[in-house]
């Protein structure tokens, strides 16, 4: 036999403790539903309150005087600690002078979704504590693992209240109002505004001064986060999204064993074949940076086009190949 | 023994129960240990939550009881759902939002199938946490053959191209463990030539078919830290325009820069392995001087000369 299966309990048959007493009241205004609960229909069956308080003729709570203050005083207690403890807060009808639930944050199969989640990604850095969602799964089976920086929960709370912050990077102080937080090859940066430069800045969060501190400076709200801000854009780093080179359509020749490594590396579409290896085509934007992620992949790939293009890559290797 | 206080009581109830949500059933002897008070308390204080039930109106008794069970074997365990968090009406804290909202979109990005849940979840925490994140994490080609090799225990055949190597090998690999960190896919792996494993990344996998060898994977395959690739690195000291530096191909380490003026630096720059040297070499600035080693003047002569024939 189980415990729950026994009614013989002196926890059942006893004077409820304040838990029990705060617990039941939650599972009453659970099934009472939108219909909600009136501060008689609490005494009368949430097992903790006084079934016995003053009454009218008909049977009703007197609403007023010393007991129905009483009452009403330990279901606002009550309330307060369901709302702070347990995350389940209540709405006061003032015309109907019932008590109903806030509908829940999560459904149930969003939090299995999320629990699910939390034991197939280990995310290191942000510390769980007992009893939060996602804190008690079991993820040493964990596929993924993504290292969150330490910076990066002090940063959101300065992007949620629009607060600016100042920090040393590469040696240099900044002051930065940060827009949002992202990833790009694993590592983290932070997109914001600088003021001291005027220009939209990313920093990476490994190359702050991992020793001083991250202070905030101004007030909250002293800033608003500009329409114009694109956050997809802000963590791309791909110098031909940004770039400003006039623009090239480039066609390479591919050996097909470097084909996976070269499109997760420059993108672009498979146009045809030459010679039996795929040629790709994509848009160059920034012709340093293309010439030096074409170079590693060294005789494997050869551009067929367009002629400034070829003439970049040659030039370069014969200066390199004529220093001394 | 001294009673708990009701916030500690709180704080205990929502420990263990979270606790037996997320794993299904707990020994009462570990969610001791969990919240660090003595069993007897904790059967106690668990009381509260087994034994919750009021009356209706009609008199008829109602029970949330079923919910949370403590059997004979002392094992604490959920049977319906945890009803205490599905009326929950407040968002998770702050730093519980972002960590779910990691580990969501990661998810998300990483699923084979529709996550309906899973994606209004996440934008809910998303609203919550009011931070845009982007967790892009690459889902190789490979990655379905490599898992469903896993789930029959059978060998997965693989041509594999290393990092810096020109041409493919072909392996038949007997997958232990298939796993993701700094954004990439690797599998753990024992080549059916070698004594051990070692760490293979699935992207690097151009091909992949479910082999025929059949084995029993080891238990207990940990996932390394870091690998440690000391042994590999490779520095050279340049000297260098200073708004070339940012131009340098990534991944690489910068030793602290001495600014010589008018806009020159000299610095040790440091990458992993030859390939990667070479590649360096290649993309310096032809005015860069190379300091340290000298010898590598030369290499990077050479080695451009070479790719200049190679591509005539």
């Amino acid at each position: 036999m189980t415990l729950a299966e026994t009614c013989e309990s002196p926890l059942v048959t006893g004077e409820a403790t304040p838990t029990e007493r705060i617990l039941n009241l939650a599972a009453y205004l659970k099934q009472r539903g939108g219909e909600g609960a009136s501060l008689d229909d609490i005494a009368r069956n949430v097992r903790g309150y006084d079934p016995e308080a003053a009454r009218d003729t008909h049977g009703d709570l007197i609403t007023a005087g010393p007991e129905w203050e009483a009452l009403r005083r330990m279901a606002r207690r009550d309330l307060q600690d369901l709302r702070d403890a347990w995350g389940i807060d209540t709405i006061f009808d003032d015309e109907a002078h019932r008590y109903r639930l806030r509908p829940p944050f999560f459904t149930t199969r969003e939090r299995a979704a999320l629990i699910a989640a939390a034991a197939a990604v280990d995310v290191e850095g942000i510390e769980g504590h007992r009893g939060q969602l996602g804190a008690g799964v079991d993820d040493a089976g964990a596929q993924v693992v993504i290292r969150v920086h330490h910076r990066v929960a002090d940063l959101r709370d300065a992007i949620q209240t629009c607060t600016a912050v100042r920090f040393d990077h590469e040696g240099r102080t900044r002051v930065l109002q940060p827009f949002a937080l992202g990833t790009w090859h694993s590592r983290w940066y932070v997109a914001g505004w600088d003021p001291g430069l005027d220009a939209l800045r990313r920093y990476r969060l490994d190359r702050i001064d991992q020793h001083g501190s991250m202070e905030r400076v101004g007030d909250p709200g002293s800033y608003g986060i500009p329409d114009w801000f694109d956050a997809v854009l802000a963590f791309d780093f791909d110098p031909n999204t940004w770039g400003r080179d006039p623009r090239l359509r480039a066609r390479v020749r591919v050996e097909r064993d470097h084909l996976p490594a070269f499109l997760a590396e420059l993108g672009g579409q498979i146009v045809g074949e030459a010679a039996g290896e795929p040629v790709v085509a994509f848009e160059v934007r920034h012709y340093e940076s293309t010439r030096n992620r074409i170079l590693f992949f060294r005789d494997h790939v050869l551009v067929l086009g367009p002629p400034e293009l070829v003439t970049i890559i040659h030039d370069h290797l014969v200066a390199l190949a004529g220093a001394p | 023994m001294a009673a708990l206080t009701k916030q500690r009581q709180f704080d205990v109830l929502r420990a263990v129960l979270g606790l037996v949500e997320e794993r299904g059933s707990v020994p009462i002897a570990e969610c001791a240990e969990l919240t660090g008070i003595p069993e007897e308390l904790l059967r106690d204080t668990l009381g509260a939550v087994l034994f919750v039930d009021f009356h209706t109106a009609d008199g008829s008794l109602v029970s949330e009881s079923s919910s949370f069970l403590l059997d004979e074997q002392s094992v604490v365990t959920l049977t319906a759902s945890h009803w205490l968090r599905d009326v929950a009406a407040a968002p998770p804290p702050p730093d519980t939002a972002l960590r779910l909202l990691v580990a969501g979109t990661t998810m998300q990005a990483i699923a084979e199938s529709p996550t309906p849940d899973l994606d209004t979840a996440v934008m809910k925490l998303a609203g919550e946490v009011a931070v845009e994140l982007r967790m892009p994490v690459d889902i190789p080609p490979a990655l379905s053959t490599v898992r469903e090799a896993l789930d029959q225990h059978r060998s997965v055949e693989v041509r594999y191209l290393s990092d810096g190597a020109d041409a493919p090998t072909e392996r038949e690999l007997l997958p232990y463990r298939l796993w993701s960190r700094w954004g990439h896919w690797y599998l753990t792996a024992r080549d059916v030539t070698q004594r051990e494993a070692h760490q293979f990344r699935v992207d690097r996998v151009l091909s992949a078919v479910v082999g025929t060898t059949p084995f029993d994977p080891p238990d207990n395959v940990e996932l390394p830290e870091w690998f440690d690739l000391s042994a590999h690195a490779r520095t050279v000291r340049v000297r260098i325009r200073a708004d070339s530096i940012e131009s340098l191909p990534a991944p690489h380490r910068l030793g602290r820069s001495a600014d010589l003026g008018d806009g020159w630096a000299e610095l040790d720059v440091t990458v992993t392995g030859d390939r990667r040297l070479d590649h360096l070499l290649l993309c310096l600035p032809p005015d860069t001087e190379i300091i340290d080693p000298p010898e590598y003047a030369e290499r990077r002569r050479a080695d451009a000369a070479l790719l200049l024939e190679r591509s005539r």
